[in-house]
């Protein structure tokens, strides 16, 4: 009961200078039921064809020995991260637990975070006309409890917490496993930390047979 | 059965929905550095010989206002917010190129537009901008300054991201000025080869500079495919889309013969013929000022189209 009441409570409450929040994606336990992205649509009212939260996925062999690897993407919530560097009205910014926000009322859509971010996590909110993209529910975790992804994924798949406090499930988990973030080559320090992404990135490479999902946009032709 | 990996390619005019950035900012970087390029030559064509070539100066400080102008009117409409762009004046950013940009656009267009004025009113077109005349060289050496920072800036613009886009390395700065010096200069040959009153010997003298800015270019384009190749396989996969994928035809076709080899042929027929005959025709430095502009614009739009094609992750 203890670990499910941490689980659900995202380690620390609030934000202070001393909280990093991160998030671990075990690839291992995902079955790409894309629950995260429908709890995200609903926690945030994300209009059509836009996904705060999404999953990537990719078909490899023919039948019958078909392999289908899931990637639940989000923002990363970079250290170093290229949108907040070259946003030109501080519009994007960085709260001191390290999250990345964005301020709708100071966004002008110019679309340099969307150019610079090496994940593809933002995209313009149609109904705003301001860029938009996931804030790791601070809303929620303010309020002591985590992202709505973390709660409603069935296999337990993503762990929510306070990465700067050893204690916390998250930490003990990045002790316990090897991580492996996207795209550590570009220098932004991502934030969310994927276990088994050996496999995925290793699908990537020749017979693949299709790959689908949502990018930042869909369109429906 | 062996997949295809298939890219996001934009195409022109679907351009608009699958990448953050559309045409309109090829546009206006196009736009911008033919600006900068025309103010430049105006202003260093006073600094050689401010008698001989006094029709590059007044041509190239009339060109250089509205193509900034219209390329800033482009940015302002390509934003989603278009009414909070003045909120980039006082919500400062330094880390952010644009935050910067902005400003320095502001300025140039500012300065090139008192430049133009301070012309018309030596040619005694505009009474009230008489007060400016004696302020010339002041504005000139400003707006020269500025138009350095607005042709680097176009290229700074998107290769401060390089360390996402594989394609824009640091080498698109230089690109870009280089391109933008050679466009300005083009439009004021355009200008001045269509006027009725020719100054045969300016022009030439811009077909030489025109000239060696092209070769420059084509050095630098070869500097960058080889830096490309010799790069990360990011950048190698990024370069593979424009000399041979996605814009390759583009690329050879539009940027390299019809935008540099073509024009430098053309300059080279054109500088024979002005040789020892001051009275020959302008007819090709007309046609390759013509192509220096299209190649300019085709430049542009394959750089900031095939830096935007998403790997996959």
């Amino acid at each position: 009961m203890k670990r499910d009441e941490e689980h659900y409570t995202g380690g620390k409450k609030g934000a202070g200078s001393n909280v990093r929040y991160g998030m671990v994606i075990d690839l291992r336990r995902c079955i790409g039921c894309h629950s995260c992205s429908v709890a995200c649509k609903t926690e945030f009212e994300v209009p059509v064809c836009r996904y705060r939260s999404w999953v990537k996925y990719v078909d490899k062999g023919e039948y019958p020995n078909v392999v289908r690897h899931f990637l639940p993407r989000l923002c990363n919530h970079c250290k170093n991260a290229s949108c907040e560097r070259v946003c030109p009205t501080s519009a994007t910014y960085k709260r001191e637990d390290g999250t990345v926000q964005i301020d709708n009322s100071k966004c002008i859509g110019c679309k340099y975070c969307m150019i610079a971010c090496p994940y593809e996590a933002r995209f313009i909110n149609p109904v705003t006309s301001t860029a938009d993209k996931c804030s790791f529910c601070v809303h929620r975790v303010d309020k002591g409890m985590v992202p709505s992804c973390v709660q409603t994924c069935i296999g337990r798949a993503r762990i929510f917490g306070d990465i700067n406090d050893p204690n916390s499930e998250i930490s003990k988990y990045i002790a316990k496993n090897p991580v492996k973030v996207l795209k550590p080559a570009t220098g932004n320090n991502p934030h969310v930390f994927y276990i088994g992404l050996e496999e995925y990135v290793e699908s990537l490479k020749g017979g693949v047979t299709s790959i689908a999902g949502v990018d930042r946009e869909t369109h429906v032709e | 059965m062996e997949g295809v990996v298939t890219y996001n390619v934009p195409h022109f005019f679907s351009g608009f929905h699958t990448v953050p950035w559309p045409v309109l900012i090829a546009i206006y970087l196009f736009l911008g550095g033919l600006s900068a390029g025309a103010f430049i030559a105006s202003v260093i064509a006073g600094y050689i010989d401010r008698e001989k070539y006094k029709n590059i100066s007044r041509v190239g400080a009339y060109v250089a206002p509205l193509p900034v102008i219209i390329g800033t009117g482009l940015l302002i409409l390509d934003l989603d917010r278009p009414f909070r762009a003045f909120s980039l004046f006082w919500n400062i950013h330094i880390t952010s190129v644009m935050s910067i940009g902005a400003w320095l656009l502001l300025i140039f267009s500012i300065l090139s537009v008192l430049y133009a004025m301070i012309f018309m009113a030596e040619g005694g077109k505009i009474r009230a901008a008489q007060p400016l005349v004696p302020y010339k060289n002041l504005i000139g050496l400003l707006g020269l300054i500025g138009a350095f920072g607005t042709a680097i800036y176009t290229g700074v613009l998107i290769s401060a991201v390089s360390s996402i886009r594989e394609l824009w390395s640091q080498t698109i700065p230089v690109l870009f000025t280089v391109s933008a010096l050679s466009t300005g200069i083009a439009a004021v040959i355009l200008f001045m080869s269509l006027s009725p009153k020719k100054d045969r010997h300016a022009i030439t003298r811009l077909g030489w500079a025109d000239s060696i800015l092209i070769a420059i270019e084509l050095g630098v384009i070869l500097v960058w495919i080889i830096g490309m190749y010799n790069g990360t396989a990011g950048n190698k996969e990024a370069i593979r889309q424009i000399v041979n994928g996605a814009f390759g035809g583009m690329f050879w076709v539009g940027v390299v013969l019809i935008g540099l080899l073509i024009p430098l042929i053309m300059e080279y027929k054109h500088l024979k013929n002005a040789q020892g005959h001051p009275e020959a025709g302008v007819g090709a430095a007309l046609i390759a000022a013509l192509l220096v502009l299209v190649g300019g614009m085709i430049l542009r739009y394959v750089v900031l189209m095939g830096g935007q094609i998403l790997p996959l992750t």
